[in-house]
């Protein structure tokens, strides 16, 4: 367990779950809800048949989604609702289409269960990384037309950087990310928060570790770059206004090799979106560790104690009968 | 602030099994075996080539335990085990290199039955009659089953843990510890099982006052408890457990099946004829004329292998009555422990204070798997008011007073397999739940203790 998967399990198991009784002929109805990291939540339900609210349509599952970063990514979608559903449609293979969307949720899409396949449940059980790539696969068409421009002015050295920073706040407190294009990088910002100051601490040592053992290690060396401050970057200084003590700014920069063909593009967006998941987790696991070599340590020094007893005190003076019982002299 | 709803997450983490979900959902979202796989040597690179073998290998003849995770489960050993390599290989220098990272090298659940079948990881149970016995492996666990499969940041979410009834303190200020300092969780509520499977009752149409006082009857498969519990408090000293429950029904029948000499009597076919086939009668001599008379009752079940080549026949007779019978005759199956369970029940009831009894008869509630049998409420309730009827009746003639009676009434509901995490959903769905929780900040302010009491809450509509 060193990686968090990308795909929800949950998701995963329970459309397997439909699809398997459905096929049987023995469909079930389901009405749960899921969650995801970072204030993301889905709703699977059944349908149920338009005109007769009371019945069910058992071969038809909608699936909702809502989380703290749709607002803002209404915002780098130019608040154009269906450019975004087009956009997250289409990475879904178009194999779904947009129902009514549910009260309290942002976004709804329908699953036929006649037509659903294994490969199509994977997809839907990746989907808040899927529409969480719009801003990212913005930058990266923006980079190759800043590209495409450096190369036609011929100009030796010359770096164009985007003038649009995509903001996504995906959790309460301004805590987010930022992504700016250039004509040579596409660099993330990453702006995190600790609740706890011990994580804060533990949080410091694993950015070190980040940034350090790329310096070290020659295998490694195409990894992103990795930066860090507790003051934000100058690329976002001007939108960033406000800044507490306990704001921490984690810098990658994504070279073209990690967007150089859809793979590797899906890849590198799953690994960054996952980051602030991953290294709390990694800091939560290390604190479990720390605990456990604790107890460890507890155990050693009972097992030190109980060996250790109190010395009787010598009675040579009373003398004792042959059963141990004391004589007593009147 | 909408996204601030976050759902709670409720885990019942039992002896056998474990239930995850969220509160709000009407059934666990998870339920695997309170298992954990760790590893037990340094791992290399051509044993965890075979590792990955006996995966996939596994995975596809194992397919009804672990068909959900079949993508899952493949991917995430493959995942691990090229990342073990490289980081042993170039992170030669660095602390993670030194130490190794084999505390993450675990599984949990039905993936922890799947990899202790290799030589290379070591299964273990950190749950021991119900109550914790290895923290380091229970935290792992946790720790997994909350990033893993429920995939939440535990410091956005509240948690409703259970815990079994007299579970020390000191038990519960460990789970306190982990889950304050370790994953920083936003608020904590630990409510005892029997209480919830209480709660959980609330969702059969036969209890109208959703009170808190009633007797839980909880059979999973180990044991079998009756504890009695009196508006929310379970009264400890009454507690009472019977020695017979799943497994042994299921031995039973795989006894009877090899006494008879049919084709298959594996652990396996006695279990789905437990779960298909077995139902309690009203009496048995009865039932047995009744068979012998009707050859309809009698039942057949196909035993399938893997590639659905062969098919074995076989017989079910009289063990579809007679294994659920060992709860109120156990002499038929077990020869040191003879108390059958109405008169246990009535026991439990009459060693607890006089003042709440007439509640504890009133409101006998189910809980557990090994209760699902067809009628079983329906008998006990029958046995149940025989003993007490009989007592009243001598007690009128000794007294020559006429008494008011006692109504004893036997509920059962459909959520009753998971009774306990369907009680815990019912209650973190509420509204008021949060500020039942104690916080991380009332846990920095005053410490593990904290957790000795919680509030008890009723949602009363």
């Amino acid at each position: 367990m060193l990686h968090l998967p990308n795909e929800n399990l949950l998701i995963q198991k329970t459309l397997y779950e439909a699809l398997e009784k459905f096929q049987q002929k023995t469909p079930i109805i389901i009405d749960r809800i899921v969650t995801d990291f970072d204030f993301t939540q889905y709703h699977l339900s059944t349908v149920t048949i338009p005109g007769n609210e009371a019945e069910l349509d058992e071969s038809k599952v909608l699936l909702s989604y809502r989380s703290k970063a749709w607002a803002s990514l209404l915002k780098t979608a130019d608040s154009d609702v269906s450019k975004l559903s087009s956009f997250i449609l289409s990475k879904l293979n178009n194999k779904f289409e947009l129902f009514t969307t549910e009260q309290s949720y942002d976004f709804t899409i329908l699953i036929d269960l006649n037509t659903l396949e294994m490969g199509d449940i994977v997809q839907l059980s990746l989907i808040k990384i899927h529409i969480l790539s719009y801003p990212f696969i913005q930058a990266i068409s923006e980079y190759e037309s800043l590209n495409a421009e450096v190369l036609k002015s011929e100009e030796e050295g010359k770096i164009l950087t985007s003038s649009k920073i995509y903001h996504i706040e995906n959790r309460p407190n301004h805590e987010g990310f930022y992504i700016i294009a250039s004509s040579d990088r596409i660099t993330v910002i990453f702006n995190t928060k600790f609740q706890d100051y011990n994580d804060q601490i533990f949080g410091k040592v694993f950015i070190q570790e980040f940034i350090d053992s790329r310096k070290r290690n020659r295998a490694i060396q195409s990894s992103p770059q990795v930066l860090f401050s507790t003051m934000p970057p100058l690329e976002i200084s001007k939108s960033v206004t406000k800044t507490n003590e306990d704001d921490h700014f984690i810098t990658f920069v994504l070279f073209p090799r990690h967007f150089s063909n859809k793979e590797i593009e899906f890849l590198s967006i799953a690994k960054i979106l996952q980051f602030r998941n991953y290294f709390h987790y990694h800091i939560k696991c290390s604190k479990a560790y720390l605990h456990s070599r604790m107890r460890y340590r507890v155990g050693t020094f009972l097992k030190v104690l109980n060996r250790a007893k109190i010395e009787e005190e010598s009675e040579s003076g009373v003398k004792k009968t042959f059963s141990g019982k004391k004589m007593v002299s009147f | 602030m909408s996204y601030l709803n976050n759902p709670a997450v409720v885990m019942d983490n039992g002896t056998g099994l474990t239930k995850l979900g969220f509160a709000g959902n009407d059934s666990p979202s998870y339920v695997f075996p309170t298992a954990i796989a760790t590893t037990t040597g340094k791992s290399t690179g051509s044993s965890t080539r075979t590792v990955d073998q006996s995966f996939s290998n596994l995975s596809v003849s194992d397919s009804n335990t672990s068909k959900a995770y079949l993508t899952s489960n493949s991917t995430s050993a493959t995942n691990f085990n090229s990342s073990a390599t490289h980081s042993s290989a170039i992170l030669s220098n660095h602390l993670s290199g030194k130490r190794g990272t084999e505390d993450l090298d675990f599984y949990i659940g039905n993936e922890a039955l799947l990899a202790s079948q290799s030589q290379q990881y070591s299964l273990s149970y950190p749950i021991r009659h119900g109550q914790v016995e290895n923290w380091d492996h229970m935290e792992r666990f946790w720790e997994n089953s909350i990033f893993k499969y429920l995939r939440t940041e535990p410091e956005d979410h509240c948690f409703l843990l259970t815990e079994p009834p007299l579970n020390p303190p000191e038990n519960r200020e460990q789970v306190a510890e982990i889950f304050f300092e370790s994953f920083n969780c936003a608020g904590l509520y630990i409510a005892v099982q029997a209480v919830l499977a209480l709660a959980a009752s609330w969702s059969s149409p036969k209890v109208t006052d959703r009170s808190l006082t009633g007797t839980v009857i909880d059979s999973g498969d180990g044991v079998t408890h009756v504890i009695p519990v009196a508006e929310g408090y379970v009264i400890g000293s009454a507690i009472k457990n019977v020695p017979i429950a799943g497994r042994d029904i299921t031995n039973f029948i795989q006894q009877i099946l090899r006494d008879r000499g049919e084709l298959d009597a594996s652990l396996k076919t006695a279990e789905a004829i437990k779960q298909e086939f077995c139902y309690v009668a009203p009496d048995i001599v009865k039932e047995f004329n009744k068979y012998d008379r009707d050859g309809s009752k009698f039942a057949q079940y196909i035993v399938e292998n893997q590639d659905k080549t062969s098919r074995k026949l076989i017989d079910v007779g009289y063990e579809r009555f007679l294994a659920p019978e060992i709860f109120f005759n156990p002499e038929i199956c077990s020869s040191d422990f003879l108390t059958p369970l109405p008169t246990l029940v009535d026991e439990t009831i009459r060693s607890c204070p006089i003042d709440v009894r007439k509640g504890l008869y009133n409101n006998i509630v189910l809980s557990g798997g090994s209760t699902m049998f067809k009628d079983f409420g329906r008998r006990l309730q029958r046995d149940v008011k025989t003993i007490v009827n009989k007592r009243i009746e001598h007690s009128e003639q000794l007294s020559g007073t006429k008494s008011t009676g006692i109504d004893v009434q036997v509920v059962s509901h459909r959520r009753q397999r998971n009774a306990v995490w369907f009680g815990g959903s019912l209650l973190a769905q509420t509204g008021e739940f949060k500020s039942y929780c104690h916080t991380k900040a009332d846990y920095d302010e005053y410490g593990p203790e904290i957790v000795r009491t919680f509030s008890l809450f009723n949602v009363a509509q």
